[in-house]
């Protein structure tokens, strides 16, 4: 597999006073995770291969004996790398002034994206589809702000509307533009998140910060900002 | 020398759905058919494959890896023949019965039992959803050999796997270190290799061969579609400073005003010791 270029993140001016407020950056937007367990799990021989029965009923197999197959595609099962499409590197969304670096980020043991720490940062979901693949939905999120960047570039997400449009570059260079087709404002509580994570279907992206009301004893936004943009290319 | 399998012995592979509950996934897979690959493990010997009596795979090589046929649910026949036979009449393997289930994902492997003689296992392969992250690795001893440990980053992660046995483990995606060794030996007779283990996806890790032909290798086959969503996006763990007090000179006044407050506090109290 080749490795994935990490990009350290760009440096940002601070300012004192502002780190003065930031203390208090500690856990995720919402503590939604329901938790999952990275740990290996090594279940004895599980299921296990079928059992040999004797034969019986002869003739049984002709059941179907009309059944087309067509051409089956055939490849040699050697160890082999994996084709791996060229992943974003910056997001530009001039309507809401974002202009971004975006790197590869997975998921964080507690079952949630990894987010990058700085605002001004996007992580795009590594497992998900890159901008040039044909299908499925490229997902790309940053914090609404942070202590380095107090009001992160996609903050401005809730201002999005219709129509706008959104490039991706990805490490080959690469364009790839999209629409803004629908903003949502989602309670994050018990937000079932598999619409925004298609891995088949139409081509899209979908980009993803926090808002709404900021609940300071969960020291997170009560809200997903969710806009998914239509594939232009 | 090819080795034919005396009619007596002609297995008959009942594909029982061992246990486990049909996956969730399987629902949403198109029509709910059955998915069928197909593993030649077995060295030296081209062959051709018939189900139903047609000839499905022509001049299918070891090592090669067929499918997957999208399959009605229900009963196949599976003849394998030399590369070279007119039609199935005298197959080297099989006939063998299959009965495939809607929805299920399956690999029939021919290949080679621990002493050496060719012979064919259906296993049905896990397609049940994955934590966000994670993969599955499922390894198959196929190979002429006795039993033997799979080693994944140096360590032992499976321990005597014997023909024709499988095990599977879900990790974290990643690429690992995989070797194989005979039970209790820490000398690799297959390997070290990298094997990924893909997100959201079973990785089939295959040792086939002969450890006394010395031609034992790795054959591997991907299953994907198992991912799952995280389980959220904790993009907001910070207080955006409202519109009117982003700017620093506002958030100065306040800081200046804590300070105030602190200095208020600090002469109270110096004064109450006074």
């Amino acid at each position: 597999m080749s490795p994935r270029r990490r990009r350290s993140s760009m440096g940002h001016p601070r300012s004192l006073v502002l780190a003065f407020i930031a203390v208090l950056a500690v856990s995720g937007c919402a503590p939604a995770g329901s938790g999952s367990d990275a740990a290996a799990s090594f279940p004895e021989n599980s299921a296990g291969p079928s059992a040999f029965r004797a034969p019986e009923a002869p003739g049984q197999g002709d059941a179907n004996s009309t059944v087309d197959l067509g051409e089956v595609p055939v490849q040699s099962a050697d160890l082999a790398d994996r084709d791996i499409a060229p992943e974003p590197v910056q997001l530009r969304y001039p309507d809401i002034d974002a202009d971004m670096e975006v790197e590869p980020k997975g998921v964080a043991s507690d079952g949630q994206m990894e987010i990058p720490d700085d605002a001004a940062q996007a992580g795009w979901y590594e497992y998900g589809n890159a901008p040039a693949d044909d299908t499925g939905t490229t997902v790309i999120a940053a914090h609404a702000g942070s202590e380095e960047t107090p009001v992160g570039p996609l903050y401005a997400l809730q201002d999005a509307e219709a129509g706008e449009q959104i490039t991706v570059v990805d490490d080959a260079g690469d364009e790839h533009r999209y629409a803004v087709t629908e903003v949502q404002r989602m309670g994050k509580e018990g937000l079932d998140f598999t619409p925004y994570f298609e891995r088949s279907g139409q081509h899209r992206l979908v980009l993803i910060t926090c808002g709404g009301q900021w609940i300071p004893e969960q020291n997170s936004y009560a809200d997903n900002i969710i806009v998914v943009a239509e594939s232009l290319d | 020398m090819r080795k034919s399998l005396p009619l007596a012995t002609t297995a008959v592979v009942g594909l029982a759905i061992a246990g486990s509950a049909a996956p969730a996934f399987a629902a949403e897979e198109a029509g709910a058919s059955a998915h069928l690959s197909v593993l030649h493990a077995v060295p030296d010997l081209p062959v051709d494959v018939y189900v139903n009596g047609e000839l499905t795979l022509d001049d299918f090589a070891p090592g090669d890896l067929a499918g997957p046929l999208e399959l009605p649910g229900g009963d196949y026949e599976v003849a394998i023949t030399a590369a070279d036979a007119a039609d199935d009449s005298e197959p080297v393997l099989g006939p063998v019965d299959l009965t495939l289930e809607e929805g299920m994902n399956y690999t029939a492997a021919a290949h080679l039992d621990a002493e050496g003689s060719p012979t064919v296992t259906a296993f049905e392969n896990d397609t049940s959803e994955l934590a966000a992250g994670e993969g599955r690795l499922t390894v198959r001893h196929v190979a002429a050999a006795p039993e033997v440990d799979i080693w994944a980053n140096g360590d032992v992660a499976v321990e005597a796997l014997a023909n024709p046995d499988e095990a599977s483990l879900e990790l974290p995606a990643s690429t690992l270190e995989a070797a194989v060794s005979l039970t209790g030996e820490s000398e690799p007779v297959i390997g070290p290799a990298d094997v990924e283990v893909a997100e959201g996806t079973t990785t089939i890790v295959y040792a086939w061969g002969s450890a006394e032909d010395g031609n034992l290798a790795l054959a591997t086959q991907s299953v994907g579609g198992m991912h799952s969503s995280p389980d959220g996006v904790p993009s907001g763990n910070f207080e955006v400073p409202a519109a009117s007090s982003a700017t620093p000179w506002a958030v100065g006044i306040g800081a200046l005003a804590l300070i105030g407050v602190g200095a208020l506090a600090f002469g109270a109290r110096a004064k109450a010791r006074a």
